[in-house]
């Protein structure tokens, strides 16, 4: 078979696409996120949220990313509903 | 033949089949596009049947293709063309991307990574977490390199003439780090604090967000970062450079263009001098601009920049000939001398008391001189920065009427718009279309202008209208001061027999290298160009000292490209990455017109930190990379390398083996699903990153809050066996996958609640009946029926409906806290593309087709070309590499063959 132009199935934009927002957005609220954590944290990620009043779901993607480049980190275990805690990483 | 055979796509059938063909003696060309190699197996968590570690099954096989003494292996590379060459062989074109990085330096320690200040979506975690832009793929990446993301210079950095770095010093201030902003913006340009202030700001204009408002103020958070940086150091931290230049330069003109290049010129170590006819260094910056614009303590500052190098300036000292200061033993000469003499109107009474040029009148002004305006009527003549400059400055003189007048109109003023509507709003009266034709005195002084209306008549060479006067249109009208400021020009006619001159009175020198006729002798600036903009003038005294730097070290100015920089950005593409850009409106402040009028304290009132912060937020990255250049810095082993550029290279190749692997199904196809708006609904490649042992969280969270999740769900057959999305054919690998994933849920959250909906389950492999029973009796709850929707509650759990096969048909909803969508496999658009005359044929589902699969697996339509793992359809980790193999025979026998053909 030939290529007949058929149409083919476009990238995810899901994962490029609407998380690129969010990225962009990443340094700019991690002073204030990290200050948060500085002042009043260990924090859940829904209290990181309802501090800042930030959607859960990005207050998770930054810390994410903040714990992956050792700015922040998490407890050892999670409490009764299944949040972990998230600190300053003070041996960053 | 350059290589026996290049196999395209090093997934894990890609580099089997150049192993093995490599192990047979045969050379082998192995490109990737990916900066690593291992495709989609590296990234898995673990394989099924036997739950072993995928990574541990890889990155042998990914050292062995990396290493292998007749494997030359390619990242980074993408094939733009195979030709058939007509002897059986073939011409392929392969690109080798620009990464930006020097992969002989790079160390792979990731330091570039941790300075990067832009963050994306990381495409290796399927996008659950960020990654830098400057980035290594992964942790077990082969070879462990680092690259750039670059999508073209952002057009604010390309549209500043200076080089300024827009993108990257916001990137900085974004983060908080100002004083690395300051420093950035001084790399490309000594007077920060003026272009933060008076620059007429290219980069503003070209900005993509200005086409969907709530643009970053990019002029006044440069201007931010200098008032930021100044109030803490109110001398630069730094002294002469430690390069030092047996060969002296001297500068002639201290205005921007000089003092740019004579602070670029001394860091490169040459010891420069300046010399200025004036008493005081800065040229128009001082004597020209008013302070309500640019205070002269914010000059003073910047060119302390230029000369904690070392530079001396020498002022009121005018430079008669330029021979003399080589026979004084200058190697080179810059000629800066900018465009101080004014033109006139050649109307009758100009030379009238009362009558001034602009530069005039700003330069007595700015000089201290008390002009007292009160209630005076002045007139300006002009439609230019100066005329503006001028009128604002007679007002705040207490002038009790001030006419800006201009024989174009409103639209054709070369003056910034911003700029006249400020001088509009302080009350300057704005008359266009009009023109003096004659200053009438009264008492020896001015007393009276006589003007004519203009038309606009057809274009003149320069493309704009020419103005005619109306007949009989004349009118006057009485004014105290008329200040003409219609234009500027050189004043280089001292030096006519030195250098060689422009018939409008410019300097004549080299476009490209500001070289003039002399070899030793430069020249930049105003003089060259005529009147231009601060930054272009900075910009050209950066480009002469590039060049003169060159010609001072004996090389030849042909070879060298000055500030080589990528495309600009496509603002449609920067647009179209994102469905749309929230911003937050963030306005700078003035003082109102009423007040300011009253004093030259400046106009625009400085940003907070918070507002510098809140403005800088709403850039877009439009280059992706920001060219912050912190990378550059933090690199040990000085491997960033930004001039990197594609390069293309054709090699003739025996074989062809195309094993471009498969893509994952786009899960937001299936509306219903909710995948990309819900946030607790991910695709099983998510779902394995979170198991995997390079997990991006620490623990198996879900996205939307965090939380460990309890009751997860699987729906298997997501794009797979459905011709509602046109893709009617098994997956073959999703039911195993989602059994293998529930397996390793059960290990990580013991607790854990685990249900599958399907179809049916197809357990067809070696021992995967008996991984489906493990599962089942592990307790993983299996549902037969199709899903029919899902739904969001509040907090984020999910409602899945569904059809219940086992219950008649029943439909039923469940709660679960975590949806998984085990996706379909679907074929990949590239391998299509590589023959340049579609000549690879594809099956119906658009993956390679093997006309002989049957009794000749491997083979395409093309002889000579092989196919090799999932680019030829669905097939699980083991099948793939067994096709692989097939593949390779096949390619080793084809090429014996072709040795034997007489």
């Amino acid at each position: 078979m030939k290529d007949d132009g058929r149409e083919r199935f476009p990238e995810s934009v899901a994962i490029s696409g609407r998380k690129r927002e969010t990225a962009r957005q990443e340094f700019a609220v991690r002073a204030r996120v990290l200050d948060l954590l500085r002042e009043k944290g260990p924090l859940t990620v829904p209290e990181v949220a309802q501090a800042l009043g930030i959607p859960a779901a990005d207050a998770h993607w930054w810390l994410m990313g903040f714990v992956r480049y050792n700015q922040v980190k998490a407890s050892e275990k999670a409490d009764d509903e299944g949040y972990y805690r998230y600190a300053i990483n003070e041996a960053k | 033949m350059d290589y026996d055979v290049m196999v395209v796509g090093a997934g894990i059938a890609g580099m089997e089949s150049a192993v093995s063909l490599g192990d047979m003696g045969y050379q082998v060309l192995l490109v990737e596009k990916e900066p690593s190699i291992g495709g989609k197996m590296i990234l898995l968590s673990k394989v099924f049947p036997t739950l072993d570690c995928a990574s541990c099954i890889s990155t042998p096989r990914m050292a062995q293709a990396a290493s292998h003494a007749n494997i030359d292996l390619r990242v980074f590379s993408e094939v733009r063309e195979i030709r058939a060459d007509g002897s059986g062989g073939f011409r392929a074109r392969v690109a080798q991307k620009p990464a930006f990085v020097d992969f002989a330096k790079c160390t792979g320690c990731q330091d570039c990574e941790k300075a990067c200040t832009v963050t994306v979506p990381d495409e290796y975690n399927e996008g659950l977490v960020s990654r830098r832009v400057a980035h290594i793929a992964f942790p077990q990446a082969v070879p462990k390199k680092a690259v750039l993301d670059r999508a073209g210079t952002s057009p604010c950095t390309f549209a500043c003439p200076a080089g300024i770095k827009a993108n990257g010093y916001i990137s900085l201030i974004r983060q908080g780090e100002f004083a690395k902003a300051f420093q950035l913006v001084l790399e490309d340009a000594p007077l920060v604090g003026t272009l933060g202030r008076a620059c007429y700001a290219f980069c503003q204009r070209e900005c993509t967000r200005e086409e969907i408002g709530d643009a970053p103020h990019i002029r006044h958070l440069k201007r931010f970062v200098a008032d930021w940086y100044y109030a803490r150091h109110a001398e630069p931290e730094y002294g002469p450079t430690e390069k030092k230049q047996d060969k002296k330069v001297a500068v002639v003109g201290s205005g921007p263009a000089g003092l740019s290049a004579a602070f670029f010129l001394a860091r490169e170590g040459y010891p420069v001098t300046i010399f200025e006819a004036d008493a005081e260094a800065g040229g128009m910056l001082r004597s020209s601009l008013p302070d309500y614009r640019l205070p002269k303590d914010v000059v003073d500052r910047d060119i302390r920049n230029v000369t904690a190098l070392g530079v001396e300036i020498r002022t009121s000292a005018p430079v008669e000939s330029l021979s003399r200061l080589r026979q004084e033993g200058y190697d080179a000469v810059l000629v800066a001398i900018g465009t101080p003499k004014p033109r006139k109107l050649m109307v009758p009474g100009e030379e009238l008391p009362g009558v001034l040029s602009g530069i005039e009148f700003l330069a007595e002004v700015l000089c201290g001189q008390k002009l007292d305006l009160r209630g005076k009527r002045v007139v300006v003549v002009g439609g230019g920065n100066v005329a503006v400059d001028a009128a604002r400055t007679a007002l705040r003189l207490g002038a009790a009427k001030v006419v800006l007048q201009y024989r174009r109109s409103r639209a054709e003023m070369p003056a910034s718009h911003e700029e006249v509507a400020a001088a509009e709003a302080e009350g300057v009266e704005l008359s266009f279309l009009s023109n003096p034709v004659a200053f009438a005195g009264e008492n020896g002084r001015l007393r009276r202008v006589r003007s004519m209306r203009m038309k606009p008549v057809a274009a003149d060479s320069d493309g704009r209208r020419r103005t005619i006067p109306i007949p009989g249109s004349e009118f006057a009208a009485d004014f105290d001061l008329a200040v003409v400021a219609v234009g500027l020009s050189a004043e280089a006619a001292a030096l006519r027999r030195e250098m060689r001159l422009n018939r409008d009175g410019t300097i004549w020198a080299d476009a490209r290298t500001l070289q003039t006729e002399a070899p030793w002798l430069f020249a930049a600036g105003d003089a060259v160009t005529g009147p231009a903009m601060i930054v272009q003038a900075i910009g050209l005294g950066k480009q002469a000292s590039f060049f003169m730097d060159r010609w001072l070290r004996g090389e030849s100015l042909e070879g060298g490209e000055f500030a080589p920089r990528l495309p600009v950005a496509d603002k449609q593409e920067v647009l179209a990455r994102q469905a749309e850009y929230p911003g937050r409106s963030v306005e700078k402040s003035e003082r109102h017109p009423r007040e300011r009028v009253k004093d030259f304290a400046e106009v625009d009132l400085p940003f907070t930190a918070a507002e510098a912060l809140a403005s800088a937020a709403n850039c877009l990255n439009c280059g992706i990379c920001s060219e912050c250049q912190e990378c550059r810095k933090a690199c040990p082993a000085d491997a960033i390398d930004f001039d990197q550029r594609e390069k293309v290279n054709e090699y003739n190749v025996g074989a062809v083996v195309v094993a471009t692997g498969f893509r994952l199904f786009p899960a937001e196809l299936m509306e219903n699903f909710g995948f990309g708006r819900f946030a607790n609904v991910i695709s099983a490649m998510q779902m394995d990153r979170l198991v995997a042992p390079t997990r991006p969280f620490n623990y198996v969270l879900r996205p939307g809050d965090g939380k460990t999740p309890a009751n997860i769900a699987y729906v298997l057959c997501t794009g797979s066996r459905d011709r509602t999305v046109n893709n009617p054919i098994c997956s073959r690998v999703c039911c195993m996958y989602s059994l293998k994933q529930a397996q390793l849920l059960l290990g990580a959250l013991p607790v854990a609640d685990v249900t599958i909906y399907n179809i049916d389950i197809r357990a067809f492999g070696k021992g995967y009946d008996e991984f489906y029973e493990q599962t089942r009796a592990m307790g993983v709850r299996f549902v037969k029926g199709k899903i029919a929707r899902i739904s969001e509650k509040d907090g984020g759990n999910l409602l899945v409906r569904y059809e219940d096969i086992d219950d008649n048909g029943t439909v039923r909803e469940a709660e679960h806290d975590l949806v998984v969508l085990s996706v379909g496999i679907v074929a990949h658009d590239e391998c299509r593309r590589l023959f340049a005359d579609g000549s690879l044929t594809v099956d119906e589902n658009l993956f390679v087709a093997q006309p002989g699969r049957q009794v000749d697996p491997a083979r395409t339509s093309i002889p000579g070309v092989f196919s090799a793992g999932t680019a030829t359809g669905p097939l699980d980790i083991p099948d793939a590499i067994l096709h692989a193999g097939a593949a390779a025979a096949q390619t080793a026998a084809y090429l014996e063959k072709m040795k034997r053909k007489p």
